[in-house]
């Protein structure tokens, strides 16, 4: 399955320098930021699965991210539940929530589908801010449901469970897209019509693609919340997630395996230097992406992909997969 | 008059767009290694009639029986998957995959083989057709004519039973038609029944085994090709149209 090719040789080099970073005494702000890369780029691929391969502009994603969340910080909090159980238990939690929505919400097309799916943040919201576990002395239950999650990971674990969470997200992403589902899924997004009269079940397609990008946007939401440390409900379902998936996959280009990559650096270089410029922030985002829907709508790689130098680079590393 | 080695057998088909009745009470049948030919004005109902046949419409009544089995209201996927495959009049690739990778999709899931199988058997089908020069290219960059003919591959390429094909041989220039009279009897050699609906006489005559005629979603003829096109009400309904001219 795995022909090991300049491309495959470029990731392992990269993955083992990332990997290496923290022996050597990187900064700890350094690691911060790539911590935050890795878990951006496993949303953003998931999002790109949707949005750019399946057709399905999914503005729900918080929501599920919040499930796996809470399902995390409840399964250690109350049961004590080791960690190898726990992260795949709200993971699965997650996809079981977006499997049983998605009877209703697979009945609603294009732009309703993601009114509807954007409405899950808000009612998961209100819902753990309103809901109280039972009562257990210490627990810091104050204006929502807040949870502490203590995993006992020190803080390089976690960075390395990032790292691999964010490469896993791209070599996920390649064999989908490899295999026979990648196919459907793709035919069913330039045409719909062929594709069912090709043979191919849309419904079932979408809802696998569904199923597997909300899976693994828990596993990175689970990182985070290792990281972090809590969780709330206004963050938990807050939207700006959402822009963080928008943001890295509109820039960096939808529809390509790449752009998400690109993206998520440039989405957190952003988050990193706009908050000195806090009162200008959303209009400078606002603006790039009006540049960028504007003048090229593949994003950065759709851009560079016209390029000559580009081509040829990626005719030297593999062919990427349309 | 349906027979038991019909592989197709319509019967008192009706489907309406609002007012309009697009096919109204049309029954025929398919033989087992037939080529049919389906004629008739625009609008008549031709396209219809493989739409309700392919499950992209739901007939308002009637019944479309496969091999035995009646498969109204079935969904596109599962009836392509029995054994029925169809091309659009106007053609529908996925543009932005290859020629190469339109056709294998079909393979792997219409005809539910392997994923390396199917690659070999698209590049056999697009042998066949004339179109492996161009498998690399994005299918939304081919020409219209170009565009017919991966129709007819990706629909050949998962060994169906019916094909039904729909105005293939339309914007052909007369050199072209042999070529095209030759793939179709190809196809049928290696045991598919056709439906074939088209308006070059010539290309009609030349292929099919039996000939109905449509018109205002109604049956007028069905016969021996050289027949029927002689009959009174379908010159009467032709009457200053191709048929006529050419
Ligand atoms: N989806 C639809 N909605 C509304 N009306 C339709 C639809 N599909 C077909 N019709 C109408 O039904 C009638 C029959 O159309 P159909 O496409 O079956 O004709 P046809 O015999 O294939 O004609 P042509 O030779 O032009 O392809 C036409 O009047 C057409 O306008
Ligand atoms: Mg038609």
């Amino acid at each position: 399955m795995f022909r090991l090719n300049a491309e495959y040789i470029l990731l392992v080099i990269l993955t083992l320098i990332m990997a290496l970073l923290p022996v050597v005494g990187i900064g700890w702000y350094t690691l911060h930021v790539l911590f935050l890369f890795f878990v951006y780029l496993a949303l953003a691929n998931m999002w790109n699965l949707l949005a750019g391969y399946s057709g399905l502009v999914s503005l729900g994603q918080p929501a599920f991210m919040g499930i796996a969340g809470y399902t995390l910080a409840m399964l250690l909090w109350f049961f004590d539940t080791p960690l190898y159980i726990a992260i795949p238990a709200a993971c699965a939690a997650a996809t079981a929530f977006a499997a049983v929505l998605s009877i209703p919400l697979f009945r609603m097309r294009g732009f309703y589908f993601s009114i509807g799916t954007l409405l899950l943040n808000e009612i998961c919201r209100v819902w753990f801010n309103w809901w109280r576990p039972i009562p257990v002395p210490g627990a810091p239950v104050g204006g929502g449901a807040g949870f502490g999650i203590r995993s006992g990971l020190s803080p390089i674990s976690i960075y390395y469970l990032a790292l691999a969470v964010g490469i896993a997200s791209i070599i996920l992403m390649r064999f989908i897209l490899g295999s026979k589902l990648g196919a459907g899924l793709m035919a069913i997004r330039d045409n719909e019509r062929a594709a069912a009269t090709c043979g191919i079940d849309i419904f079932r397609c979408k809802l696998y693609s569904f199923l597997i990008a909300t899976f693994f946007t828990g596993l990175a939401a689970c990182v985070f919340y290792l990281f972090q440390g809590h969780i709330e409900p206004t963050g938990a379902f807050s939207i700006s997630w959402l822009n963080v998936m928008l943001m890295a996959v509109i820039i960096g280009g939808i529809s390509t395996e790449e752009g998400p990559i690109v993206g998520s650096a440039i989405v957190v270089l952003l988050s990193q230097l706009l908050p000195r410029y806090a009162e200008y922030s959303p209009l400078i985002l606002g603006v790039l992406l009006t540049l960028i829907i504007t003048f090229t709508p593949p994003g950065i790689i759709g851009m560079m992909r016209k390029t000559r130098l580009y081509n040829a680079m990626l005719k030297y590393l593999s062919k990427p997969i349309t | 008059m349906a027979s038991d080695d019909s592989i197709l057998d319509v019967q008192r088909l009706k489907k309406s767009f609002g007012g309009l009745v697009a096919v109204r009470d049309f029954s025929f049948h398919l033989g087992k290694g037939e080529i049919l030919g389906l004629m008739g004005p625009n609008g008549a109902g031709k396209t219809t009639v493989f739409n309700l046949i392919s499950g992209v419409y739901k007939p308002d009544s009637g019944v479309i029986k496969y091999k035995g089995m009646n498969i109204v209201g079935l969904p596109p996927h599962k009836i392509r998957r029995l054994g029925i495959a169809r091309t659009y009049q106007i053609p529908q690739p996925f543009p932005r995959l290859t020629v190469l990778q339109n056709v294998q999709i079909a393979a792997m899931y219409g005809g539910g083989f392997s994923k390396a199988e199917s690659e070999k058997r698209a590049h056999e089908v697009l042998d066949f057709i004339g179109l492996s020069d161009k498998k690399d290219m994005p299918a939304g960059n081919l020409k219209l004519l170009d565009l017919k003919m991966l129709e007819l591959a990706r629909a050949i390429v998962s060994n169906p039973s019916v094909l039904l094909v729909d105005e293939v041989g339309a914007g052909l220039r007369e050199a072209e038609i042999p070529h095209l009279v030759k793939i179709l009897k190809t196809i049928n050699e290696m045991g598919v029944s056709i439906m074939l609906i088209e308006h070059i006489p010539r290309l009609v005559v030349e292929t099919v085994d039996r000939l109905i005629v449509m018109n205002a979603g109604e049956k007028i003829a069905d016969g021996k090709p050289r027949e029927v096109i002689r009959d009174a009400r379908v010159i009467e309904c032709y009457l200053g149209k191709e048929i006529v001219e050419e």
